[in-house]
């Protein structure tokens, strides 16, 4: 009677943990799959706008199922956006600045995390003071300094900051690689030091092939952030023809006509600035981000998991 | 002179930093002292930058007259403070959940990362401002806030949800970071803690907040400055819009320069209140 009793408590209390499983899983997997909604679906809204005739973007009935795919889209906002120059442009500048940033960063991280110097606390609140500030309160210098050394105007104004550990956040990337060097134990380098190597070859060799997962997401980051910067470009570039991609679009924006005329959905022939081709060309301005992404997400997500983005 | 193992690293640190000290020099210590003086003084002569030391009257102006700037540097601190707790508690979970071994993991992480690599630029600006995060929330509202829901909860409550999913979508867009932040934290806490937690039968739950949060403290104190950094600095932010609408179209550029160290003492309070207040917590930590 007794050993029944308890088999009957040991079955409930089973079905209650089980219970409270599938519940947990349910909350979780309904929590992701609504977050995930909620983050993919501007990017479905955008490529389907972007794809969208005039007839359908004026239709409210047509909103995700199109009467006809129009590609015709892509190629006014190539037009407009002068793509493949400006996409040449764009990527010499991304790709120096963020070769830059992983270079100088790692450098000046390494000085950081290994060696004790004078003033080493001075120079590293610096650092910190350097990403607290905001751009804008130190722009009309950085504008002086600039036109002074002759810079101003050139993509230089850009790249150049990127090589001495500045630029678009580069403080931060210089922390990351201090946190990663931190954590590296110190004895390959000793060894190396022994067999005559010097400070300098000894990080090239031995210290920077060890950081390859803090450069990856130096790298995913310093691209993504570079990519999508106008703060910077828009302060340094004036001449239009050297506009880069992200900088063409508020143009794009302002030519929108607000309203489609009868004469324009007519007239198929005319270059009309609708919605759908702000979106084609927003859609054409983010797509080698999205390339780049996809094609390092994976070994970006074991980088960080193996070494965290702090150390 | 043969120089001792002791100096020679204490100049080869000098070396591996000295490209920073350089950039710093003109990037960093000309532009902060120069902003300085320029806040404290009167342009004369834009051409020739000739200043007149005036004190404190830029200030006293952003203070006392301008009727624009206050009100816009309250909202904003009113606006971190509001986004800050949210933001954290956000990354925080959706990081636990995405450590864990779930189904289609890659794919979540591939998705919550997304709007960082969209996110901070011109791009979710103008898909945002496109009135599609009101079109979104809107269906959302529909979907939480029926009206046989309304009618129980009463208007108040009913203003507080729409204010909070509002802010809970740019919460979402805007914590990519902090949650690879917070999943490369969890990766680096031992799974032997959670081992022996298992054996002496605690719960997930307890786990969760005896082994996880303690540990992630040194981590959660970055993701704070982070977040709190990311958010006065965001260019949607109304009042840098108002600084450099002052500095370039009212070539005010002694009162910007002003405002701006007004704007930065609020950030640095804000960072030394956090830093204040989470250290003990992140000793702890690294004392055990």
């Amino acid at each position: 009677m007794n050993e029944f009793v308890l088999k009957i408590k040991h079955n409930k209390s089973r079905i209650i943990k089980i219970s409270t499983r599938i519940t947990v899983n349910v909350f979780i997997y309904s929590l992701l799959i609504g977050l995930a909604f909620v983050f993919l679906y501007p990017f479905l809204y955008m490529i389907i706008t972007s794809l969208k005739s005039p007839a359908d973007l004026n239709d409210i009935s047509v909103q995700w199922i199109l009467n006809e795919l129009r590609w015709e889209n892509y190629e006014t906002a190539m037009n407009a956006l002068q793509y493949q120059e400006r996409l040449f442009n764009t990527l010499l500048v991304v790709l120096t600045s963020v070769f830059g940033h992983i270079l100088s960063c790692s450098f000046i991280g390494y000085g950081f995390a290994r060696y004790s110097f004078r003033f080493k606390g001075f120079w590293f609140a610096l650092l910190i003071l350097s990403i607290i500030i905001p751009t804008e309160t130190i722009i009309v210098p950085l504008y002086i300094f600039f036109s002074r050394i002759g810079l101003m105007g050139t993509y230089l104004t850009i790249i150049i900051p990127c090589f001495f550990g500045f630029g678009l956040r580069g403080a931060l990337f210089v922390f990351i690689f201090r946190q990663f060097f931190l954590s590296l134990p110190k004895a390959l380098e000793e060894a190396a030091a022994i067999d005559g190597a010097g400070s300098v070859r000894t990080f090239f060799s031995i210290a920077l092939p060890n950081a390859r997962s803090s450069a990856l997401i130096c790298l995913v980051l310093g691209v993504v952030w570079h990519w999508n910067d106008t703060l910077e470009p828009s302060m340094y570039i004036e001449n239009q023809g050297m506009y880069l991609l992200p900088q063409m679009l508020p143009n794009l924006y302002s030519m929108i006509s607000s309203e489609t005329s009868v004469d324009q959905l007519l007239n198929d022939s005319a270059v009309i600035y609708n919605d759908a081709v702000v979106m084609a060309a927003t859609t054409l301005v983010v797509l080698p981000l999205i390339i780049f992404y996809l094609a390092v997400q994976s070994k970006f997500m074991i980088s960080v998991e193996r070494s965290g983005i702090t150390g | 002179m043969k120089l001792t193992y002791e100096r020679r690293s204490r100049w080869t640190g000098y070396l591996f930093i000295s490209p920073w000290i350089l950039g710093a020099l003109g990037l960093l210590i000309f532009p902060v002292v120069f902003s300085l003086m320029l806040s404290f003084s009167d342009l004369v002569n834009v051409t020739s930058y000739k200043m007149d030391w005036v004190g404190f009257q830029n200030f006293i102006k952003a203070f006392r007259e301008d009727v624009n700037y206050i009100p816009l540097l309250v909202s904003a601190v009113k606006m971190v403070l509001i986004r800050l707790p949210l933001i954290t508690i956000f990354a925080l979970i959706v990081g636990i959940i995405l450590s864990k071994k779930i189904a289609f993991r890659g794919f979540f992480r591939m998705v919550f990362f997304l709007p960082v690599v969209l996110g901070s630029g011109m791009v979710m600006e103008q898909l945002l401002g496109q009135g599609l995060n009101n079109e979104l929330m809107e269906m959302v509202r529909k979907l939480i806030l029926t009206p046989g829901v309304q009618l129980y909860l009463g208007n108040n409550i009913v203003d507080m949800v729409s204010v909070f999913l509002a802010n809970i979508t740019l919460v979402m867009w805007k914590s990519g970071v902090q949650i690879l932040l917070i999943l490369g934290g969890i990766q680096s806490i031992s799974p032997s803690l959670y081992e022996s937690a298992k054996i002496d039968s605690a719960t997930e739950w307890e786990m969760f907040w005896k082994i996880t949060l303690p540990m992630l403290t040194p981590i959660l104190l970055i993701t704070i400055v982070y977040t709190i950094v990311d958010s006065f600095a965001d260019s949607t932010n109304q009042i840098i819009e108002y600084i450099s609408q002052v500095m370039f179209e009212g070539s005010d550029f002694e009162y910007a320069a002003a405002m701006g160290w007004i704007y930065f003492t609020v950030i640095i309070l804000f960072v030394a209140i956090v830093y204040v207040c989470l250290t003990p917590a992140v000793r702890n930590v690294s004392e055990n």
